[in-house]
Parts: structure tokens; C-alpha cells; sequence
């Protein structure tokens, strides 16, 4: 599994791209437009892909059951989770967050767990969606990318 | 779309970067703790933890008990501490958490990046949207010009602050609903009784209850306070009669329901007057002894008002009505009445309201056990519970749509100013007052205001408003034509002080308190206007002096015995040494009381104004209206009307909707709107678990008048509304006003000349499961139909407000709702 691709994915659905990034990418969007695409796709008003998986699993409320179960699954593993301030990112049922617990886990039975009960039930099917729905790189490429490391 | 495609090299890159920990690139952080032994899944830690608060799912604020567990909102009941409710919610307070956790909320402050109303945004920091917002003010309040910054309010339960924040502002421009909401039925009991605004009758111990179109079982501002005590009424016996043009729910609880023509209320309680008065069934000695006008004079004026004219007008049956004012009668004093929208939102409804409130007098039920009652506070007893200070004084500017003088009673009490909102953006349209900046709070005008496209033209355009702010718990029409939109918290995550008029006619007060830690970037008015006013300055900030919400309300709930924190665990507190408030009128005055007093014509004054009555050779405390006696005339109203080249009869009288039988005649129809138990106003669209349960809103029509159009079952129409035809409303001039296409539902339980559309529908954004779907962008996922997701997407929901007209009460400024008339004609196809 593709470690950069996993981090690269998890930053960019949980905050803005900053200007360190859009540099580090080569991004030619000036960062307004960048900013204004990421609000599109994933904080709203009306949100084109809110990524977390409750909300793609059709539970009524943000975090609901997924989350639960994350929480669950990070507990009995011993993983703590520390979102930095100013992230969008509102339960652990986040893409953001599965997908860096993901990529400190690396390989192994723990790292097959996550995939299988939490990750892959949805989110193949999300980074398609934000494939078609982003208008902008590097959400298209990072979404087909990831959705292939994924799968 | 951008044509650069990124590569695996810039992925390598930035990677690296990241991996490197450069500023400005870290991600979330995972870190491994060790752990001692992994323990079993399925289990869950922590206990629930009960919270007391107050709902706001609507404006009842009936007590609630949040059970949260790891800082997660599980579910809501009642409060039975609550003296109001008494531990029973409705449909909508248990869908709390639905709102809450609603995935498609506000939950960052944004700017608009693009045009106005187009849907581009970006974040900004909290501090970014202060400072922006507090430069524009500030320039507006040292321009000399503070009546430029307007405030545009939805239902509003932090009134205190809210007040402090405007007040210290310097602006008059408070703009509120109440007109589109209970502006004549306030107006009718101020005239007539001075004590209150708000009639409560005692329902629990009543034996006859005439319902003169409330809908109390699904959306009365009482609603479960109310409709707990009439169904405890019933179960003991108590008869329920309801006056209503559409079957709703309350009527389906009723022992008898009356369709009746929309306007027509009042006449009915005129001819039921006149039946008592005819035949003598009324309590004479009270009316002549508590009134301002003789009970044999009354009787004349209602001797106009026969049964078989309220027939002819309303089609209530004119032995029915014989019948209903002899039963109504011989309950007394045990009997009481209670109307609300379907009699107060006409133009004519003060007339209406003023007619059903002094029926009550004519029986002699006013004040008594059983009967019509009320109380003087109509929140939380100010006295004993002084806002902290310092208190700011109140504007001095003036504010043209505040005063809004056209309309004589619209702001005729002190302390009780009830402004005329449907008329707001049609003024600013009209450019009558500069609005230099505009702040919306938990209101969508632009969907449900009467001509709402007209009030989203307004906020369209930058020179009408040049700056909008909206405050709002979601995304809405109106937060869509914002420059700034501010993520609020729900009723959930913040604080208030709250009550509502007792309906055990005790007072008492509430908290509401945060049974979460806010989501997202969420803030409360009480952090954001301490913060803007500090920003502001000029003085502003002196109003705000506490460092902490909570040591604000530890200075408020100090009287309180066991203070702030008896209030955090109980969520309410009734004072025990508090008696109901029965017979208020005849409390004899003290000698205190007298001291330094005068009398003219049995009324006793102070240097303050009138403080009682004599009756019967004893000084009494009376009603709070100039004549210390129920006002069957009002004098004050007359004159309020005069003063604005308005004619206002003094007596209860039936003004019939000008235009209304002549184009009846010709086959028009009476368009009227409800609203369902399990919503509100947009936010209550914005539930899952609410629209789940009613999310379609097609048109009410009788078989007989389906017969007659020729429609069945199921037929798309389109229905077209016109202006009235009346002079003294702007624009009557009876022109189109817009169109909508919907379908046929067919019921007997309508009125053969009426249409009915519920209002709760119609919403074109706030993501899929406000607006039935239509809002595309936000179904995440296409395909996938599981129960979950938004199975009803594609139902028919029509937006009925932006083809009501704009109708203020010529009297007061109530917005007629229920007075618009319709053509309805058969098409084909789908909307």
C-alpha cells in the first residue's frame, strides 16, 4: 500500500490546501479557488461529498453508529486519535481519519481489520464519487489513487 | 476544470514534505498507546449522563432531558419537573438529536467567494469573520446613522441578549415575525383585557372548550402544555367544540368539528353572543359589574348578528350554533374558548379575536377556576429575576419599518412592540429606509416570508443590502444570498435563560443549558455579540462585562434558591409560595396602595397612571386597561385608529374580507396553510427522522368542489393567486401574484370553498432531505437506495409562501393568510 498516497488523501479531505502544499504540489490554482473548491466538495453549505462514512452508509446523523464503531475498533487496539485544531473533521467516522490510522498501521492483521470492517465498506465507493465530483487537482487524482490503493 | 493533472512526482513530493513535518503540512495524528489488555468489542464505556435543558424545536421551550453518554447526544424525553409540559415532547423534540448531528449543517463561519447567491464559499477563521463583521458595523454606528444596521430575527428565545447587543448598538431596526404570526390575537386580548397579550385558558379544569381555529395538537405556540390539559379535560368528561376550515388533528380530538368559511370566526362568536344575550343565558351581574360597556347595550350590538347570517357566511349550521351557546352557557363559569391562527391571521382578525375574547365575558368566565384565564408574565417573573447589569438604554434613533405607522396598533403598547414584518423587504425595496447592514438570526426570510421571491430579490441586490451576515443552524435560502454566513449552535450546545406563558398559570423559569460541546466552529449569539461589541467599541463593550457565559448566568439565577446550580440539575424552578393566577382583578388594594391616589369615575390613579377600581363601594385592582375593567369597548383602539386616519370600531364587530363574496361567486377559491404536527418552520425540514414521517404537501380540495372544477384524485393543477382587492393593504389592487403547480388531494375534511396547502414544504435547498431531493448536489452517493438515505426524494413539495400575497391587516399589521384567493384549474403532466 502506497503510504504517500494514503497521507496525501487524508490531509487533503480534512483542511484546506495551505500555500506549503499548493507549492510541494505544484498547484496553479491561486488558493482562494482551492479553498472555495475544498468547501464545495466537503464542509458545504450542501456538501457534494462529505466524507464520513456514516453519512455515505445512509445514517441519519454525522458520526451515528460508524463512528461508534471506529471508536470501538481504535480502543481495543490502543490508537488514539489527535485531529489538529482548525481541521474539518467533525466525528472519527472521518476519511481523514481512517486513512491515517491506516497509514500508521502499515501492513499486518490490525491494518486488515480496519480495511475490512471500516474503510472498505464505503470508501472505494466515495473516492469514486469525489472523482467525478471534484473539479479541481489534486482532489481528482488523490481520489482515484487512493481508491485504487484501496481496492 | 483545471487542465493540470498532478503526477505521481508532485504526490512524491508533497509526501515528502509532509513526512518531513514542514509548517503547515501536518495531518492527524495517530498515536499508539499502549494498552494493558484490548478489551472486548460491543461494549461501551461510560454512563449516561441526564441533562436537563429546554427544547427549541419550536417556540413551546417545553422541558427536556438529554441523555448523553461519552459526549454523545443518545436521545431526548420530557422533563417532569417542567410545569408546563410535564415531561411529555412531541415528535419534534425527540428528533433533537436528528438536527444535532444533521450531516448537513453550518459548521464553519464562510465567505462568499463568488456572486452573491451563486453557492461559492470558503472558510474563514472566526477571527477573520469578527473582524469583518465588527469594521462594518462600527462604521455604520459612527456614521450617526445606527438605525442602518437591521436585525432580522426568526424565533428568538435569547431575547436578553439579543436586546443588549441591538440596545448598546443604538438600532431600532429589530425586525421580528410576530405579525406573520399572533400579532391580532395579542393585539384583541392587550384591547380588551390590559393584563396580557396571551389567554390560557384553564382547560385541565374546564367542562366546554370552544375552539375557534387552533390547531393546539400540532403547531399552537402552547402546543403540548396545551393539548395535555385538553386531553386530560376530556378524558374527565369536558366537551371540545372546533371551528376550523380544514379536519386538522386538533379537530380529529374534538368531540364536534365545524367547517367554516376562512374570516368568518368571529361572526360565529358574535352570533353565539347574540344567542346568549337573546336568551338571557348570560352572567349579567359580572358583565355589567367587570365590563366598560352594559350587557344590555351589548346585547343590541349583537342583535345584528343572528344565526342564520353566521350561517349564510360561515356554513356553520344556525341550529348548531343555538345549540353550542346554550351548552357553552350552562358550563360556565367552567367553560373557556381558545383561537389562535385560524381565526387571528385574516384582515379582519383583531375583530375576530376581540369578538371570541369578550364571549368569555358575557358568561362570566374570566379569571375562574375552569375558565378563560391568563397570566401577567408572560416569560419568567423579571422581578424577582432582574437581567444583570448594566443595562443599556433603549435606541434613540428611530427606524421607519420598526415604527411602521400605517398600521395604528402594530406597536400601540408600550413594551409590547409588535412592528409589521411582512412588510420589511418590500420597504427596503421601496427604498423608504437605508439598510446599510443586514443580520439574519434563525429565520429564512427568503422562503418563509408571503411574497418570499420578492424578499429574495431584495437580498439579492448589493445596493438594497449591501451586507449580509446570517446566523443559522443550516444552510437556507436566505444564509444563500449572505456574505458571511456564521455556523450557529443549536438549541443543544448553548445557553438561555427561557419560559413561556404558564399554562398552570404559575410563573416559572428555565434553563437551557448545553448538553454537548458545540460541533465544528459553531458559536452562540452569547459569545459572538460580547466578542463583535468588544470589536465595535465606542462604549458598546461596557454592556458585556462578564468573562464567562456561565458567570452571567450564575449572576442571573442567583435569586434562585441553590442559585445557577440548582438550575444546571433541574432545569427549572417554580417558586412554591406562587399561587395560580385566579381572580387577579378582584384583589382589593392596601392601604399602601392608596396612599397619594386619586379617583375619577371609579377609577383610581396614582402619579404612575391608573392602579384599580371601585366596585361595589370597594377598591379593587381591576384589568390593566385604561378603564381598570374589561374594555367590551375599547376607546383606546378607536383612538390608536383615528391618530392614523384609520377606522377602528371600539366594539367586536364582523367586517366581512372585502372582495372575498364576489369572487367566491365566481368560483374562486380561499387558499389557506397549516402545518403538520411533526414540523415547524425550515428547520424542522432539515430532520431526517421529521421529513421521514411528512415530506409532501399536495392541495386540499372537497369532493363537491373537485366535482365542480372537474378533478379527480391525484390531478396536477396549477393554482394562481391574486392581490386583494382593498385599499387599505399595499397593492390591493387585485393583481396576479404568482402561480404554483401541485396535486389534488381529495377530503371531506376541508371547506367546499377552500384550498389548503401546508406550508411546510417547498424548501429548494439545505441538502436532500430538506428539499425532497432536489438539491442534488448533496446525495452522496446516487444509486444506492438503502432505507437510510433520502427514499423520498422526487415527492412533490410546493413552496406555497411565494404566492401569498403581502396582506397586513389594515388595523394592526397581522399578515392575512388565510384570506388569499385562488383560481385552481386542471393541467397535465408534473410540475
Amino acid at each position: 500500500m502506497n503510504a504517500d498516497v494514503l497521507l496525501l488523501t487524508s490531509r487533503l479531505v480534512s483542511t484546506e490546501i495551505d500555500a506549503p502544499l499548493r507549492e510541494a504540489l505544484g498547484c496553479p490554482e491561486p488558493l482562494e479557488e482551492l479553498s472555495a473548491e475544498f468547501c464545495r466538495l466537503f464542509v458545504g453549505p450542501r456538501p457534494v461529498c462529505p466524507p464520513y462514512a456514516s453519512v455515505q452508509r445512509g445514517e441519519p446523523m454525522v458520526g451515528g453508529r460508524a463512528e461508534r464503531r471506529l471508536k470501538d475498533f481504535a480502543a481495543r487496539h490502543g490508537l488514539d486519535v489527535v485531529v489538529p485544531p482548525g481541521f474539518a473533521v467533525l466525528a472519527l467516522d472521518h476519511l481523514g481519519v481512517e486513512l491515517a490510522l491506516l497509514h500508521h498501521l502499515g501492513d499486518g492483521p490490525v491494518a486488515a481489520e480496519l480495511l475490512d470492517d471500516h474503510l472498505r465498506p464505503w470508501a472505494p465507493g466515495y473516492l469514486r464519487l469525489l472523482e467525478e465530483s471534484a473539479r479541481l487537482e489534486p482532489y481528482v487524482s488523490a481520489a482515484r489513487w487512493c481508491r485504487e490503493e484501496l481496492t | 476544470m483545471s487542465t493540470w493533472t498532478l503526477t505521481r512526482r508532485d504526490l512524491l513530493r508533497a509526501a515528502v514534505v509532509a513526512g518531513a513535518g514542514a509548517a503547515g503540512l501536518g495531518g492527524i495524528e495517530v498515536v499508539h498507546q499502549l494498552s494493558a489488555s484490548p478489551g472486548p468489542t460491543g461494549q461501551t464505556t461510560g454512563a449516561v449522563r441526564r441533562v436537563a435543558s429546554m427544547c427549541q424545536m419550536c417556540t413551546t421551550a417545553c422541558g427536556i432531558i438529554a441523555n448523553v453518554r461519552d459526549g454523545r447526544l443518545l436521545t431526548i424525553e420530557g422533563n417532569p419537573a417542567d410545569p408546563n409540559s410535564q415531561g411529555s415532547v412531541c415528535a419534534k423534540g425527540v428528533a433533537g438529536p436528528s438536527v444535532l448531528y444533521d450531516p448537513n449543517r453550518l459548521l464553519y463561519p464562510l465567505k462568499r467567494v463568488g456572486r452573491r447567491g451563486e453557492g461559492k464559499w470558503k472558510r474563514i477563521t472566526w477571527e477573520e469573520a469578527y473582524t469583518e463583521i465588527a469594521d462594518r458595523l462600527r462604521a455604520i454606528r459612527e456614521s450617526g446613522r445606527p438605525e442602518e444596521f437591521a436585525f432580522q430575527q426568526g424565533r428568538n428565545r435569547s431575547t436578553d441578549i439579543v436586546a443588549r447587543f441591538l440596545d448598546a448598538f443604538g438600532t431600532p431596526s429589530a425586525f421580528n415575525h410576530r405579525a406573520l404570526c399572533s400579532l391580532n390575537r395579542r393585539a384583541a386580548i392587550l384591547s380588551t383585557i390590559g393584563d396580557s397579550d396571551w389567554d390560557l385558558g384553564d382547560f385541565e379544569n374546564s367542562r366546554y372548550i370552544l375552539n375557534f381555529g387552533s390547531n393546539w395538537a400540532e403547531a399552537h405556540q402552547g402546543h403540548i402544555p396545551v393539548a395535555i390539559r385538553m386531553m386530560r379535560a376530556r378524558e374527565r368528561g369536558a366537551k371540545i367544540v372546533t371551528f376550523d376550515a380544514r379536519l386538522s388533528n386538533t379537530a380529529a380530538l374534538s368531540d364536534e368539528w365545524h367547517p367554516v368559511r376562512p374570516g368568518t370566526d368571529g361572526l360565529i362568536a358574535l352570533a353565539i353572543s347574540h344567542v346568549i344575550c337573546a336568551e338571557e343565558l348570560w352572567d349579567r351581574d359580572w358583565f355589567d359589574r367587570w365590563t366598560n360597556y352594559p350587557a344590555e347595550k351589548y346585547a343590541e350590538h349583537v342583535a345584528a348578528y343572528t344565526p342564520e347570517l353566521a350561517e349564510a357566511e360561515s356554513g356553520v349550521p344556525a341550529e348548531a350554533i343555538r345549540r353550542i351557546a346554550r351548552e357553552f352557557a350552562a358550563a360556565a363559569p367552567r367553560c373557556t374558548t381558545i383561537c389562535n391562527r385560524g381565526s387571528a391571521a385574516h384582515r379582519n382578525g383583531f375583530h375576530n379575536d376581540r369578538a371570541i375574547t369578550v364571549l368569555n365575558a358575557l358568561v362570566g368566565n374570566m379569571g375562574k377556576e375552569g375558565g378563560w384565564c391568563w397570566h401577567p408574565m408572560s416569560a419568567w417573573d423579571k422581578k424577582a429575576l432582574p437581567e444583570p447589569g448594566p443595562i443599556a438604554p433603549k435606541p434613540t434613533a428611530r427606524s421607519l419599518i420598526a415604527e411602521a405607522k400605517d398600521w395604528p396598533l402594530a406597536n400601540a403598547w408600550q413594551g409590547n412592540k409588535m412592528r409589521v414584518g411582512e412588510i420589511v423587504y418590500l420597504w427596503i425595496k421601496e427604498r423608504r429606509q437605508q439598510i446599510s447592514a443586514l443580520m439574519t438570526y434563525n429565520c429564512d426570510q427568503a422562503w418563509a416570508w408571503p411574497e418570499a421571491n420578492l424578499v429574495r430579490e431584495v437580498l439579492a441586490d448589493e445596493d438594497l443590502v449591501p451586507f449580509h451576515v446570517c446566523l443559522d443552524v443550516m444552510a437556507s435560502e436566505t444564509s444563500n444570498l449572505a456574505d458571511i454566513v456564521l455556523p450557529w449552535t443549536t438549541y443543544l450546545e448553548r445557553w438561555d435563560i427561557d419560559s413561556r406563558p404558564p399554562q398552570g398559570l404559575v410563573d416559572y423559569v428555565g434553563l437551557r443549558q448545553p448538553v454537548v460541546a458545540p460541533l465544528g466552529e459553531s458559536k452562540d449569539l452569547r459569545e459572538i455579540f460580547p466578542e463583535l461589541a468588544r470589536r465595535i467599541g465606542g462604549g458598546m463593550e461596557e454592556y458585556f462585562p462578564w468573562a464567562t457565559q456561565e458567570e452571567y448566568f450564575e449572576r442571573y439565577f442567583a435569586p434562585v434558591p441553590g442559585g445557577f446550580g440548582h438550575m444546571r440539575t433541574a432545569g427549572v424552578y417554580v417558586d412554591p409560595a406562587k399561587k395560580p393566577n385566579y381572580l387577579p382583578y378582584e384583589k382589593e388594594l392596601t392601604p399602601e396602595d392608596l396612599e397619594g391616589t386619586r379617583t375619577e369615575d371609579g377609577v383610581i390613579h396614582n402619579a404612575e397612571g391608573p392602579i384599580g377600581v371601585m366596585v361595589d363601594g370597594v377598591a379593587r385592582r381591576g384589568f390593566g386597561t385604561p378603564s381598570r375593567k374589561v374594555e367590551v369597548h375599547s376607546g383606546f383602539v378607536a383612538d390608536r385608529g383615528r391618530e392614523a386616519d384609520r377606522e377602528i370600531s371600539p366594539l367586536p364587530v364582523y367586517e366581512p374580507i372585502p372582495g372575498h363574496r364576489e369572487q367566491l361567486a365566481q368560483g374562486r377559491l380561499i387558499m389557506i396553510s397549516f402545518k403538520w404536527n411533526v414540523h415547524n418552520a425550515h428547520r424542522t425540514m432539515q430532520s431526517k427522522w421529521l421529513q421521514e414521517i411528512s415530506h409532501t404537501n399536495p392541495a386540499w380540495l372537497n369532493p363537491a368542489t373537485a366535482a365542480r372544477l372537474g378533478l379527480v384524485h391525484g390531478d396536477w393543477i396549477e393554482v394562481t393567486s391574486y392581490r386583494p382587492i382593498d385599499p387599505q393593504v399595499p397593492r390591493g389592487d387585485g393583481s396576479r401574484v404568482g402561480s404554483l403547480r401541485t396535486r389534488v388531494h381529495l377530503t371531506e375534511g376541508v371547506h367546499p370553498q377552500v384550498i389548503a396547502i401546508a406550508h411546510n414544504a417547498g424548501r429548494t435547498t439545505g441538502g436532500p432531505v430538506a428539499s425532497n431531493g432536489r438539491d442534488r448536489a448533496v446525495l452522496p452517493g446516487h444509486e444506492p437506495p438503502d432505507h437510510g438515505r433520502v427514499w423520498w426524494a422526487g415527492s412533490l413539495s410546493v413552496a406555497q409562501n411565494d404566492i401569498l400575497p403581502i396582506y397586513p391587516d389594515p388595523v394592526s399589521g397581522q399578515q392575512a393568510y388565510h384570506d388569499t384567493m385562488v383560481t385552481v384549474r386542471r393541467i397535465e403532466g408534473t410540475a
